[in-house]
């Protein structure tokens, strides 16, 4: 076909214009308008391979993209003339086809590393490129939100279970508070009643302690009455040695009277006689004063007996109060000691209460800011224009009086709400605070 | 082009129906450019191509947001941001463009491809403060020294907002 057009329009005219040369029949008109011919058809062969090499080009764009190199356009699309749209459509498929599926395979690269930030973007997109985005954004969404949930799931279990943990810890500890408490009751207990104990035996003692002394009043008096005979009897004593002081004077007297008659008769018998008589009453008058002077004295020893006695008796009770007083004394010492025993088991006893009281408030503490991050876990935002205060605010006052353990706590969940740290490193110093 | 030159100095808007496709080549320098591209920068696709893409860079586009762009590049990631760009006619018009890596079929990157689409007007609003400061602060420093520094800038501006460059860029498309 070529080769019969190139024969019947190239090599017969030009050998019929030779041939009309070398005969020289050819004119100038013809000459030129051969020429023309000529020229025109040696434009219409290089356009023709031109608009060959185009659509070489765009084959090989398009055989390109069908083996997967979408990347590849047509370019200097000037040239291309009457084609250059088809040109530009073939690049503006080729846009939409590439730009779709580069889309997609951004978005997943992420998605499989759980980065759900990437959205497909569908602007721009004609029809079903940007339908089927919107499609995708769809599901990656709802990847999103399961993995959200799934890993919302795992943070709030993870923290309840460390909740639990602690929570059971902090309460074993108040419980062991709380029995501490119970046994020193139990002891204070047990200190009263033994003051009790101590104080019946004291006012026993001391009811003892006055009968005794009682007797010995009475022992003392009876001494008194004692002596008051002792003293009369001892009257009679002095009135009887009076009575035989007289007798000797008399006697004394009466010899001096013998003697003087006895000196002047001298033989006379009968004057001796009557002398005698009465020496002989004066000395049985003698005799009987004596065995009076005798039972006085008897009299007198009974006396003395029963005063011996007495003060002998007196004497025992006296050294009986004296050791009940002793007795009685310890008592009160020991009284002393147990009533500052009771006074420092008291103290011990506060001291547990408060102790007891407080880690109540803080146990309580904690749950209210576990309660508030897992409300903040749940409803967490990712969107930063969307972002309200956290309800930490409420809890922000009451830390401060709180222990030491609990601020720490209450800083670390404002660094999670505040996206200063992650949810691994939260659980982590979660675990250390709690373990501190 | 006649389009561009009667707006003089004035913007140009890309449609939300409409995307500006461009490719490059390791260096940048244009290795194609789509109708849309060629119809609002006013450029004929000869004069784009194998030009360097910032013949279309507006004097008001820090050089921190670039420096940052072709650090992302090069460790294989993508890029979103907010450009505007010169048109021929020096009138200008925004755009949010995202820049990928192209890897041809053994993985080895061979070019650069950028597709913007219709910026939303809030973000504007947002982000051309904070262009017109980081400029401010490259025109205090050293050439050399004056991306760092305006890029700086800009992260301080995303640290205080505690968000990331990529999320605060989507976040503002969004708005
Ligand atoms: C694919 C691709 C697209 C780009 N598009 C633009 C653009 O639209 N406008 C622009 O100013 N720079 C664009 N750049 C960045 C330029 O290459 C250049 O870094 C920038 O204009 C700054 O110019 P300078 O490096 O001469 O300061 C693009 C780069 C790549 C790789």
């Amino acid at each position: 076909m070529k080769r019969l057009i190139v024969f019947s329009f190239v090599v017969v005219p030009a050998a019929l214009l030779l041939l009309s040369w070398y005969r020289s029949t050819l004119s100038l008109e013809l000459a030129i308008l051969s020429s023309q011919v000529y020229a025109g058809l040696g434009f219409y062969l290089y356009l023709n391979s031109r608009s060959k090499q185009r659509y070489q080009e765009l084959s090989k764009v398009l055989n390109q993209a069908a083996q997967g190199e979408l990347h590849h356009r047509v370019t200097h699309i000037k040239g291309y003339g009457a084609t250059s749209n088809v040109a530009w459509a073939i690049n503006e498929l080729l846009d939409f086809v590439e730009t779709y599926f580069k889309e997609v395979k951004l978005c997943f690269q992420r998605v499989n590393k759980q980065d759900f930030s990437r959205e497909a973007k569908t602007t721009g997109l004609p029809g079903d490129f940007s339908e089927s985005l919107k499609s995708i954004n769809i599901a990656i969404q709802a990847i999103k939100e399961n993995a959200v949930f799934t890993e919302r799931n795992d943070l709030t279990s993870q923290i309840h279970e460390l909740n639990l943990q602690y929570l059971r810890r902090d309460l074993q500890q108040s419980e062991s508070d709380v029995q501490s408490i119970q046994l020193d009751i139990a002891d204070v207990d047990l200190i009263a009643k033994e003051n009790n104990i101590i104080a019946q035996e004291s006012s026993q003692s001391i009811n003892k302690m006055s009968d005794n002394l009682h007797q010995s009043t009475e022992n003392i008096a009876q001494l008194q009455q004692q002596a008051e005979a002792l003293s009369k009897a001892s009257g009679a004593v002095s009135k009887a040695l009076k009575l035989i002081t007289d007798i000797a004077d008399q006697t004394n007297l009466l010899a001096l009277n013998a003697s003087v008659e006895a000196a002047r008769a001298g033989e006379t018998g009968r004057g001796f006689a009557v002398v005698a008589d009465e020496v002989k009453n004066l000395s049985n008058r003698t005799k009987n004063t004596a065995t009076e002077v005798h039972d006085v004295l008897n009299s007198l020893n009974a006396q003395v007996e029963i005063i011996k006695t007495a003060t002998q008796t007196s004497n025992t009770l006296s050294l009986q109060v004296t050791q009940q007083l002793d007795s009685f004394l310890q008592l009160f010492s020991s009284l002393e000691n147990s009533a500052l025993a009771t006074s420092t088991k008291v103290a011990t006893v506060a001291e547990h209460a408060s102790s007891a009281v407080s880690r109540i408030a803080q146990v309580i503490y904690k749950q209210n800011l576990y309660a508030l991050l897992e409300e903040e876990i749940t409803h967490r935002s990712d969107d930063y224009f969307d972002q309200e205060c956290t309800p930490l605010e409420h809890l922000r006052e009451k830390t401060r009086h709180t222990a030491p353990s609990c601020q720490k706590m209450f800083d670390l969940v404002e660094r999670y709400c505040n996206r200063e740290e992650d949810a691994d490193s939260l659980i982590k110093q979660l675990k250390q605070i709690e373990a501190d | 082009m006649l389009a561009s030159k009667i707006l003089h100095d004035d913007e140009v808007f890309l449609g939300s129906d409409e995307l500006i496709i461009s490719k490059t080549d390791l260096q940048g320098r244009i290795t194609y450019a789509n109708r849309t591209f060629i119809r609002l920068a006013g450029y004929d696709e000869e004069a784009l191509l194998d030009k360097p893409h910032n013949m279309i860079r507006h004097p008001d586009m820090p050089k921190g947001v670039f420096k940052f762009l072709w650090q992302e590049l090069q460790q294989g990631h993508e890029f979103f941001g907010f450009i505007k760009n010169a048109t021929i006619g020096q009138g200008f018009y925004w755009v949010f463009a995202n820049i990928t890596p192209d890897f041809d079929s053994k993985g080895r990157v061979q070019g650069y491809f950028s597709v913007r689409r219709s910026p939303s007007a809030e973000a504007i609003k947002v982000i051309e403060p904070i262009y017109k400061n980081m400029i401010e602060i490259e025109r205090r420093h050293s050439k050399p020294d004056a991306p760092h520094h305006s890029f700086s800038y800009l992260n301080q501006v995303l640290d205080s907002k505690r968000v990331s460059y990529e999320r605060f860029v989507m976040q503002l498309q969004a708005l």
